[in-house]
């Protein structure tokens, strides 16, 4: 066998079962089997599963092995890192940092407008938009956005949002008018903004210590979603909400708002909430540094590694315990889990970033950016960028 | 006897601001044109009657007159649609014309002041440049709408399309915001006609007032432009350099299967010969000849392509930049000029390039020049009123370059469309670097005396007389009914609608907010803010200004004194960069950067959201 593989048995609990008083002997779980999802308007999400993965670092044209952002557009991918912008393009890589004209080294966030194709970049020294090749930069001091730590940016149209350690900024491109929201006129019992989402007539955000606020365009309204238990560290009673206000990070897609806090994470779909943890679900672990939504699917950025869920299966990509080589793919559906082997693995289990294009998926970690394939083909071969250098490891 | 001294003097301070008649004729004022695919047919946009003429492009008869939106700024033939499209800078609209029927059948609203359009031709939507809200408007014809805007640079006055269609180019009037002690750079925006993205900035360094811009069938780019260097004394007029005029030429060089922009300008001007204020350009199919409006200078350049082009393949790349600074060259290329009406601000050619059309938009004609002889062949006659104002003669004077030194500047060299050029200058003769002072706007300026920015001369007639005349035209400058021509214009100059503010004139929450914080009396400590240190303390009355000198601590070492005049507070987001010497690139910049000890008015208590209400509070005055 080219690739180490092996299913493990095991024999899980969660809250549920245990409520139940049950303990269910896991099933054997079909490996290759894609994950698919289905979407309010009955489109269907297939997702392959990533079998064959790339590491680029710094030597490779990475500015930094740390990779906090990535964007992803034809042909091209954009990287956010600890120490400046990188652009994949035709097989190169290609830095930008502040002799550029970047606001700031450390990117924290990415994203493109859809219509001009724009980037706008967050980072923890103020907002920049590349556009054309040229660095229009704004900043605490210089226009309206009311923080320079900039943890999330995303585009509505041509109103541009970003979520700061002081609130958040909103930016009409159109009429460059700034609005910015705080306690002053919101909801925000904390005024410090850690994740952002927009779409369906809404802007969500992932509020430290705050909840998740979202904001309806039409009304100009705010909604807000709090812990019913109110306990920061402990989901006292699963499914009734929020299960902490620390959330990190907000996805809101297909009509499903999905959060992720350091103490496990929720989907809600308007009527009912859900919780998951580390201990009863698929979730690799309960700290969540991002969470990104795909349809009705979504992927948590953890610090033990990156899980996806579909609504019934978790699947988990981390590194091989210390010591063996490789990584390892989880999967989990209800009590059943089995684990896969892998040759390669991400580059580590700390993960920041995930960006999804087509059969491909880049993941920033700690470490470095990687690249994960299908099945066994090459990153030559199975790539839509002309790649050149990055590790298997 | 003294008293009759002080009376006399009190007079000239405060003499009444000139009248003129209220009744004032309407001027066609021809701002572009376009000629019909068969050369029969003219169309000219005329902004003072807001109407477009369809004309005979032989006999220059009128066929009809169709109005159109307010101020119309360039007018396009859509041959495969059978439409004229007109932007409407003061409606912000586009106006879509049935040429059979001659009538507007459609009006799209567009981004802020447009100036220009192109037809896209691999999508046939239309690009639209907007000049002050500073991007290009795609609008889709079939469904009637504006469907995105791209980020343009500052001030997108013309657009063209590239020869294959896969690009298209935008001029920009003004630099991208710089700091004040740097030259100027203005860009070309490039955009992918095909995905309708920007995707390349070429900048222009050393040059300002971009105007026109045109294409060469070999893809060289072409433009309208000026060089002006703002940063050494402006005496230096009489030295005949320091505000030039020529082109930019741009072409794309191809190494290692990358293409890059090859940059380049050269001068129109020689020693003793200039053409004031470059407006617009128009190359004819077969790339050979050149014809460029010299709107200060009441002509038509026309130029050689071919021998401007053979001296820019002679030259290094790395020694390109010095063709810019080149008095000397012009006669190489320059093969003839004709006069034209009064300030030619547009420049079409016929269909074969034999003929160029130009706009004279202050004497309301079209002046068809021969382009293989370079003699002027006819003047069609737009109807301008019989009676020509004061307000009118004023204006001619104020846009031409006659009464300057070597007949290098006029007034609108440094006040484009009456606004201003976004640069900072060094006018005093008192040492290099000295008291550089930014460029005030003349839109509104009625009213608002003293004037310059010491606040030293009280009236218009004062700083457009003798010192303008010594320290900036180096000429004997305006006689004195010329002058009171000049002033009454000024006077006349109104404020443009202000497009952050809604129509209705009713401020949104954030503005309205604003307004109280600009209004109030008390600081956040609950402390009484003393009158002199409030913001409608010194920006009082209907221009916000009290009309007094201040030192609010922003001046520098390089100032002859701290004590400034009160700048009016209309229109500021089209007037940065801000304070005297240009060193703010933003409003929020005055309190954040500039005002450290809060001596700016009472600031610096302000929490960021209050500061931001503030700010978009003054962008709506």
């Amino acid at each position: 066998m080219s690739m180490r593989m092996g299913i493990v048995m095991a024999r899980v609990c969660d809250r549920s079962t245990l409520l139940k008083s049950g303990m269910i002997l896991a099933l054997i779980m079909g490996v290759g089997r894609p994950l698919i999802g289905a979407d309010l308007r009955g489109d269907v999400t297939v997702i392959p599963r990533f079998e064959t993965w790339t590491t680029f670092t710094v030597e490779d044209g990475l500015p930094s092995d740390k990779v906090f952002a990535l964007a992803s557009e034809p042909g091209r991918l954009w990287v956010g890192t600890e120490d400046g912008l990188a652009l994949l393009e035709d097989g190169r890589w290609q830095q930008y940092g502040t002799a550029e004209g970047l606001v700031y080294a450390v990117v924290t966030d990415l994203a493109i407008e859809p219509e001009t194709g724009d980037l706008w970049i967050s980072t923890f020294g103020g907002l920049s938009r590349l556009s054309g090749g040229r660095f229009d930069n704004f900043t605490q001091l210089d226009s309206g956005l009311v923080n320079d730590v900039v943890y999330a940016v995303a585009a509505q149209g041509h109103r541009i949002w970003a979520a700061t350690a002081a609130g958040t900024s909103a930016y009409d491109t159109w009429k460059d008018e700034w609005e910015i929201f705080t306690n002053r006129n919101a909801p925000m019992n904390e005024i410090c903004c850690y994740g952002l989402s927009v779409g369906e007539g809404k802007v969500t955000l992932a509020v430290w210590g705050g909840g998740v606020l979202q904001y309806d365009l039409e009304t100009e309204r705010w909604r807000e979603y709090r812990d019913p238990d109110h306990e920061m560290e402990i989901d006292l009673l699963p499914d009734d909400g929020l299960v902490s206000d620390v959330v990190a990070s907000v996805a809101h897609e297909d009509g499903i708002l999905w959060a992720g806090t350091y103490f496990g994470a929720n989907r809600y779909d308007g009527r009912r909430w859900q919780s998951y943890a580390k201990e009863d679900s698929g979730l690799a672990s309960n700290f969540i540094n991002r969470v990104v939504s795909e349809g009705p699917t979504a992927w948590f950025a953890t610090d033990a590694g990156l899980s996806h869920f579909d609504g019934e299966v978790w699947t988990t990509y981390s590194t091989a315990p210390e010591g063996e080589e490789g990584g390892l793919i989880t999967i989990r559906q209800g009590e059943s889990v089995h684990t896969t082997q892998t040759n390669t693995a991400i580059a580590h289990n700390f993960v920041l970033a995930v960006a999804r294009r087509n059969e491909e998926i880049w993941v920033g970690t700690e470490e470095g950016l990687s690249l994960g394939l299908p099945s066994q083909r090459s990153t030559d071969e199975g790539s839509e960028h002309d790649l050149r250098g990055g590790k298997q490891r | 006897m003294r008293l009759i001294g002080i009376s006399a003097l009190v007079l000239v301070l405060w003499a009444p601001h000139p009248i003129w008649s209220s009744s004032e004729p309407v001027y066609r004022n021809p701002f572009d044109l376009a000629v019909s695919k068969d050369g029969n047919t003219l169309l000219v946009a005329c902004s003072g009657s807001d109407s477009v003429m369809v004309m005979d492009a032989f006999e220059g008869t009128l066929r009809t007159e169709i109005p159109v939106g307010d101020f119309p700024t360039s007018v396009r033939i859509d041959p495969e649609r059978g439409i004229g499209l007109v932007t409407n800078r003061d409606s912000d609209s586009l106006s879509l014309i049935n040429l059979k029927r001659q009538h507007v059948v459609g009006t799209i609203a567009v981004g802020w002041a447009p100036m220009d359009l192109v037809i896209n031709p691999q999508t046939g939507h239309v690009l639209v440049a907007n000049s002050q809200s500073r991007d290009v408007s795609v609008v889709d014809l079939e469904r009637a709408k504006e469907i995105k805007r791209l980020q343009g640079g500052a001030g997108p006055r013309g657009l063209v399309v590239g020869p294959d269609g896969r690009y298209i180019y935008l001029a920009n009037l003004l630099p991208n915001p710089h700091p004040p002690d740097q030259q100027p750079v203005p860009e070309v925006t490039v955009i992918d006609a095909k995905r309708e993205v920007v995707i390349d900035r070429i900048g222009l360094d050393g040059a300002n007032l971009v105007y026109g811009v045109d294409i060469a069938p070999d893809g060289a780019l072409l433009l309208a432009l000026s060089r002006p260097k703002n940063l050494l004394p402006l005496v230096q007029v009489a030295g005949g350099w320091t505000m030039t005029s020529g082109m930019g030429v741009v072409r794309w060089q191809h190494s290692e299967g990358n293409a890059g922009a090859k940059a380049a300008q050269l001068l129109l001007d020689s020693v003793n010969r200039h053409y004031a204020e470059p407006t617009d350009v128009a190359v004819d199919r077969l790339g050979r000849r050149v014809a460029v409006t010299a709107a200060g200078a009441d002509e038509l350049v026309i130029v050689d392509l071919g021998k401007m082009v053979e001296i820019l393949d002679g030259v290094p790349v790395d020694a390109l930049a010095l063709l810019g600074d080149r008095l000397d060259l012009s006669h190489q290329y320059i093969l003839g000029v004709a006069p034209t009406g009064a300030r030619p601000v547009a420049v079409e050619l016929s269909p074969d390039g034999a003929r160029a059309y130009t706009a004279n938009r202050l004497d309301d004609s079209v002046t068809v020049v021969d382009m293989a002889t370079g003699l002027t062949l006819e003047t069609f006659e737009l109807g301008e009123p019989q009676e020509i104002s004061q307000l009118r003669r004023g204006e001619k004077l104020f846009y031409n370059a006659a009464d300057s030194f070597n007949s290098q500047i006029s007034c609108g060299s440094c006040h484009p469309d009456s606004n201003q050029d976004g640069l900072i200058y060094d006018i005093s003769p008192d040492g290099l670097g000295r008291n550089y002072v930014d460029t005030r706007t003349m839109l509104g300026v009625g009213g608002t005396g003293p004037f310059k920015w010491s606040g030293l001369n009280p009236t218009l007639h004062r700083q457009c007389g003798p010192r303008a005349a010594t320290f900036i035209n180096r000429s004997a400058g305006f006689d004195p009914d010329e002058l009171d021509d000049v002033v009454a214009f000024m006077w006349s100059l109104e404020l443009p609608r202000n497009r952050h503010l809604d129509r209705s004139g009713e401020l949104n929450i954030l503005q309205a907010w604003g307004k109280e914080i600009f209004e109030r009396t008390v600081d956040n400590d609950g402390i009484e803010i003393p009158p002199e240190m409030r913001c409608n303390f010194c920006h009082s009355g209907a221009r916000y200004t009290n009309l007094k000198s201040f030192d609010v601590g922003t001046g520098t070492e390089l100032d002859k004194s701290g004590s400034l005049d009160t700048p009016s507070l209309n229109h500021l987001t089209e007037t940065a960069p801000y304070l005297h010497d240009g060193r703010a690139m933003t409003l929020e910049e005055l309190w954040t950067v500039f005002s450290p000890e809060d001596t700016h008015g009472r600031a610096l208590d302000l929490s960021k959201d209050e500061l931001n209400a503030l700010v978009e509070y003054l962008k709506c005055l």
